[in-house]
């Protein structure tokens, strides 16, 4: 299944790069890293999450206060790592289960 | 009123009050004195022990004094007490009519809801409907004397309240002047026989748990700004501080999260590997516990988010059971302890039994060793693991946790043990599933399962995640993984399985907790039975190696 494979991978790329703004601090992230977020924001779009998009559009507004833009990254990391707990779920049957050499 | 109290004392309830000691010492003193000279009214009475003047001045053990120097009960307070009741049962006895027999009276349904209050004051009425609503419940029985109510959580306690003398009257072992104990007992009571109680309280979050909650998001809003290398020690000392106050709170499970991400912040900043990785998940846990905490209505239940779980125990009897591991364990939160596992082959349930203690408060105790003292109603923890008890008397929770509570009374059961296979590892699977899809931050129920091994993969440690697993298959060829820390008892656990795999044993079967993370099935193991061997072997206690275990063959 490609669109699960995909959604998956975006998946992982959002936590990966949230643990790296987690490190750095949102207050203190540079411009590479702020555009990665951009450029993972757009791949949500095409998947179709635009709530998603929303929370990361809250938390890069500079206008915005420093405070409600943490309150929307954190929503954020809640939202990634509960989307990816599901995904872990759907793939915890028996059936499709990895075998375990791998 | 007051002679009827003092003739239907019983020796438990002045126990209870004083001690069983000081009681002891009271009945030497009476039989040394001379109670000629006491003086018992309608309302009132007065006695002289040893050189030290004692009054009664009315119903109940806070209406009596003493004027010798012990701060509290004495044992001529308890001379008087007995003294009194020995002069009415006598008198009684002679047919006098000043001492009435008692009427088998209910004084805990009398009055309105407001005699609860007027009984045990404000707080201790309103501490005992917070309770209430959260189902913490005593076990209530009524006797000849009075109603006796057991209290296991969330404290333990021993609440009489007798038939004569009424609610100020009552005693608890706590031994306050007035508690929540006794008006807990006194509303189940009365909630139980339909009388008025006054109106429980709205679940939800009390002014310090507000407090807590707003002092955390505050807190994670900091994190989030500077970030993981922007804080330092003393801003993760206040996470620590906050985990402990959540706790205190009567929010366990926030606290419980938060103290995890406090660790993970701790190895990152010792730049231990794979903790920065770890970090959304455990920051995830937290903001997403916190936020239902405080949405209203909250999402789920309270008690399951707040992590306050109803553990009322039922007296259980002539159960089967087949010791199948015991465990020695460490809690992040200072908790130190063990675990006996018991199998009952006729339900298929797994019970357990538990002692801990906290490391700060008590660090003598080693569970290692006190695991291998430890008994269960007399029977020595090996004696147990080798071979199956019934449990003739006993109490366990619906989870499954045996009490230790006197009156616990096991028996070798007689006969072969009946054979048990392992369990089937698709069926808690599909729980699982089920139980994550409907709360995928519910941390799920620890689930104990007993699986026979197929397929037995290599060994690995890493380094960096500070972790080892070694990957298995059940005999249809079901993938799951142990796993355990490197650290502490888990990685005890490790070295053992080390040195069985590297002397060429084969396990053939596993018991151990299931979980999954990531999409892997994970056991983390308690017990092991290599193939061709007759034990069972501890994994985090390997010095009770000896015992042979059940045959479940
Ligand atoms: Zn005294
Ligand atoms: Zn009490």
């Amino acid at each position: 299944m490609p669109e699960q494979d995909n959604l998956q991978a975006w998946l992982d790329a959002g936590q990966h790069w949230l643990a790296r703004v987690q490190a750095a601090g949102l207050s203190c992230a540079g411009h590479p890293l702020l555009a990665e977020g951009h450029a993972w924001r757009a791949q949500g779009e095409l998947l179709g999450w635009a709530p998603v998009c929303r929370l990361l559009d809250l938390a890069l507004d500079e206008q915005a206060a420093l405070s409600s833009r943490a309150r929307a990254l954190l929503d954020l990391v809640a939202w990634v790592a509960t989307a990816r707990r599901l995904e872990a779920v759907a793939g915890l049957s028996p059936e499709t289960a990895p075998p375990a050499s791998r | 009123m007051l002679q009827q109290w003092l003739y239907a004392l019983d020796d438990a309830a002045i126990a209870d009050w004083a001690n069983k000691g000081l009681l002891k010492r009271g009945a030497k003193a009476l039989a040394a004195c001379d109670s000629g000279q006491w003086t018992l009214a309608a309302d009132a009475a007065a006695a002289n022990i040893e050189g030290h003047t004692q009054r009664l001045g009315g119903v109940g053990f806070a209406a009596l004094a003493c004027d010798c120097p012990a701060f509290g009960p004495c044992h001529h307070l308890c001379a008087f007490l007995l003294g009194l009741r020995e002069r009415l049962v006598a008198q009684a006895a002679a047919g006098d009519a000043a001492a009435e027999p008692p009427a088998p009276a209910t004084p805990w349904l009398d009055g309105d809801a407001a005699s609860i209050e007027q009984a045990f004051g404000a707080a201790a009425t309103r501490r005992a409907l917070q309770w209430l609503a959260r189902s913490f419940e005593a076990e209530l029985e009524e006797g000849d004397t009075g109603l006796v109510g057991q209290l296991l959580d969330p404290e333990e306690a021993t609440v009489r309240v007798p038939r004569a003398g009424g609610l100020a009257a009552a005693t608890c072992t706590c031994k306050a002047a007035s508690c929540a104990h006794r008006a807990l007992v006194v509303l189940q009571a009365r909630q139980a026989a339909g009388s008025a109680i006054p109106q429980l309280p709205a679940l939800g979050l009390e002014a310090p748990a507000r407090a807590r909650l707003a002092q955390l998001e505050d807190w994670l809003v900091a994190l989030v700004l500077q970030g993981c290398a922007g804080v330092g020690p003393a801003f993760v000392d206040q996470g620590e501080a906050l985990a402990t106050e959540l706790r205190q709170a009567d929010l366990p499970r926030l606290g419980a999260t938060l103290q995890g991400l406090v660790q993970l912040l701790r190895d990152d900043q010792v730049r231990r590997g794979g903790a920065a990785e770890r970090l959304p998940d455990a920051l995830a846990a937290v903001w997403v516990l916190a936020r239902g905490l405080r949405r209203e209505p909250m999402p789920r239940p309270f008690p399951e988010l707040a992590g306050v779980h109803r553990r009322s125990y039922r007296r259980l009897g002539g159960l089967l059971l087949h010791g199948v591991g015991a465990e020695v364990w460490e809690t992040l939160a200072g908790q130190r302890g063990f675990s006996v596992y018991f199998h009952a082959p006729e339900s298929g349930r797994y019970f357990s039994w538990s002692e801990s203690r906290a490391r700060d408060l008590d660090p003598q105790w080693q569970p290692a060793a006190a695991l291998e003292q430890a008994r269960l109603a007399g029977i020595a923890v090996p004696a147990l693991l080798q071979r199956g008890h019934r449990l003739e008397c006993g109490w366990a929770s619906a989870d499954g946790r045996l009490s230790a509570r006197d009156g616990t009374r096991l028996s070798v059961a007689d006969g072969v043990a009946p054979a048990c296979p392992a369990d089937d590892l698709a069926t808690p699977l599909q729980g699982l599933g089920e139980r994550l899809r409907a709360d995928p931050w519910q941390r799920p129920p620890q689930q104990l399962v007993r699986l026979a091994v197929g397929a037995v993969g290599a060994l690995q440690v890493d380094r960096a995640l500070q972790r080892w697993s070694l990957p298995l298959g059940d005999p249809s060829g079901i993938p799951f993984t142990l796993r355990g820390e490197l650290a502490g008892f888990q990685g005890l656990a490790c070295r053992q399985l080390q040195a069985g795999l590297a002397a060429g044993r084969v396990p053939s079967e596993v018991f151990g907790r299931l979980s999954q993370q990531g999409g892997l099935v994970v056991l983390a193991p308690i017990s092991v039975r290599w193939a061709g061997a007759p034990g069972l072997l501890h994994l985090s206690a390997p010095r009770l190696a000896a015992s042979r275990g059940v045959s479940h063959a």
